[in-house]
């Protein structure tokens, strides 16, 4: 009986949740929340090059990256700067779960990429859907919006010195 | 030979220019057309297939939540279908011996429900309005010839039954695959969706799968709620099959408007051929108003509540037209169909404008936060 179990079970998927545990926005859900969302998203593969999404670009979905990487990059006197480069298990874009803001930087697929692609509605849905799933992402939002206020102004504090 | 090569290869050349010379666009709609033409000429095989996809989509949040548990698709599938086909032959044999029954009690009854037909006919003599219309009925009741004639049209009868068999063979063929490929098939169309229709398409699907879920999940309390008042009130009234009307006024429930209004007049006939008089007419369309007053101000906002904001004449235009294309399923479609295409339209129109408006981008802040 366990051996059918264990033959049903869908080994690609394991692998999945695995890089979804390293998401800091989904800290702490559980494996089946996390797989809950791997079965109800929509996964897209990006050739290398290709524009996820442009600087200034009205946007409503958060990107979860699942295999190769992404370059952040924002306009800056005629050039962009490189802000980041992600890579499986990073995510970008959740701004927009949020508020209704234009994108901040561009952001471009650097090899083969696969992106995992949540919409407004369906974040709405699940935090209304689950208190105890609610509470969890929005702490970890909160904690990880904090962190970066609090690195912003250490750059800041740096740059004064 | 040589000459037909020549040739051959002269219509190649001069297919190649034509298709250089086509602009790209002409595609898109060359294709939808084929596919309108398609549609009409096998109308058949696409109800069947409109079909398979609902029962697909009704049983595809079942197998998601297996699939929660990391089962595998596949797995899940063929456990959904063995599952099924138990409960399936379960309910043949606990269900058979009632049904024979109910068949076996009515064939028995039939002369004396057409005897009392006719009486509560004849009561209505006096209405010249309903003079030539009664006439008409009771032609039709006392002239079994004609009717058994037209039920045993034998080339009929073999179509129906062949249709029948195809649907019943062909649904869970074109379920089963439908729902195992679902998840590779839409993999497959996103990969192939330009970067700058990305969300817009992922919105999309994500809204009709939100509403879809909202709508049917409602509809289905509201179509209980509504058949158990109504089971409730004829009983009350004393008129007979009061489950069974209850029933098919709840499964009549799904289309607005018409639904009720049918199922309201099947009830009023039975209860004026069970008493006799107008007044049981009255007593079961009061019933109805009042059930349809409850379900309209209490039950529905509560289950289907804002999920449909039709227009109540976009409403009717569309029943009508779902009933012209595809019949009862038609009527039955059209008010989910309706509405999960006026929110597509939405969502692209708001995409439209998001693109041609391109707004600055936030000055304030320097962060990876996008």
């Amino acid at each position: 009986m366990k051996k059918l179990f264990i033959w049903a079970l869908d080994r690609g998927k394991d692998q999945r949740v695995a890089i979804l545990q390293k998401v800091g926005l989904f800290k702490g859900l559980r494996s089946r929340v996390l797989m809950k969302l791997l079965v109800d998203l929509v996964e897209k593969e990006y050739p290398p090059g290709e524009v996820i999404f442009s600087e200034g670009e009205s946007g409503k979905a958060l990107y979860i990256v699942l295999a190769g990487s992404v370059v952040i990059s924002k306009r800056q006197n005629n050039s962009e700067k490189v802000l980041a480069e992600l890579a499986a298990g990073s995510y970008f874009g959740e701004l927009a779960l949020i508020d209704h803001m234009p994108r901040y930087a561009t952001a471009v697929a650097r090899e083969k990429t696969t992106l995992l692609i949540m919409y407004k509605s369906y974040f709405d849905d699940l935090l209304q859907g689950n208190a105890a799933i609610s509470s969890k992402v929005l702490q970890n939002m909160v904690s990880l919006l904090s962190e970066y206020i609090r690195r912003k102004h250490h750059n800041e504090t740096d740059e004064r010195i | 030979m040589k000459l037909m090569k020549e040739s051959e290869q002269k219509l190649l050349k001069e297919m190649e220019k034509v298709h250089d010379r086509l602009p790209k666009w002409i595609l898109g709609p060359i294709l939808a057309g084929m596919f309108v033409v398609f549609a009409y000429y096998t109308a058949g095989l696409f109800v069947l297939l409109l079909i398979s996809g609902i029962i697909a989509y009704l049983l595809s949040s079942i197998i998601s939540r297996i699939e929660y548990y990391g089962i595998r698709r596949s797995v899940a599938v063929a456990a959904l279908y063995v599952a099924a086909f138990i409960i399936l032959i379960g309910a043949d044999i606990l269900l058979m011996p009632f049904l024979q029954q109910e068949t076996r009690n009515f064939t028995e009854r039939l002369p004396e429900i057409t005897q009392q037909t006719e009486e509560a006919f004849r009561d209505l003599r006096g209405y010249p309005a309903a003079e030539e219309m009664i006439e008409k009925v009771l032609e039709g009741i006392a002239s079994p010839s004609l009717l058994l004639g037209r039920m045993l049209n034998v080339t009929e009868i073999f179509n129906q039954a062949a249709s029948l068999a195809f649907a019943i063979v062909l649904i869970p063929f074109f379920v089963f695959f439908m729902l195992k490929d679902w998840p590779e098939l839409l993999k497959k169309v996103m990969n192939r969706v330009p970067a700058a229709y990305v969300e817009t398409t992922v919105a999309a699907l994500s809204e009709i799968n939100i509403l879809a879920g909202h709508y049917l999940r409602g509809l289905a309390i509201d179509c209980f709620a509504v058949g158990s008042m109504v089971s409730l009130g004829l009983w009350m009234l004393g008129v007979s099959y009061p489950v069974t009307l209850g029933i098919i006024t709840g499964a009549a429930n799904v289309i607005p408007y018409v639904g009720p209004v049918v199922s309201c007049i099947a009830a009023c006939l039975i209860a004026f051929i069970q008493f006799k008089s107008p007044a049981a007419i009255l007593n079961v369309a009061l019933l109805y108003m009042g059930v349809r007053l409850l379900d309209d101000f209490l039950v529905q906002p509560l289950t289907i509540g804002r999920s449909v904001r039709l227009h109540p004449v976009i409403l009717i235009i569309s029943i009508i037209a779902g009933q012209k294309l595809f019949g009862i399923l038609g009527m039955v479609l059209a008010v989910p169909a309706v509405t999960v295409l006026q929110k597509v339209v939405v969502i692209f129109m708001e995409g439209r404008s998001a693109w041609s408006g391109r707004p600055e981008a936030p000055k304030h802040s320097n962060e990876i936060i996008v």
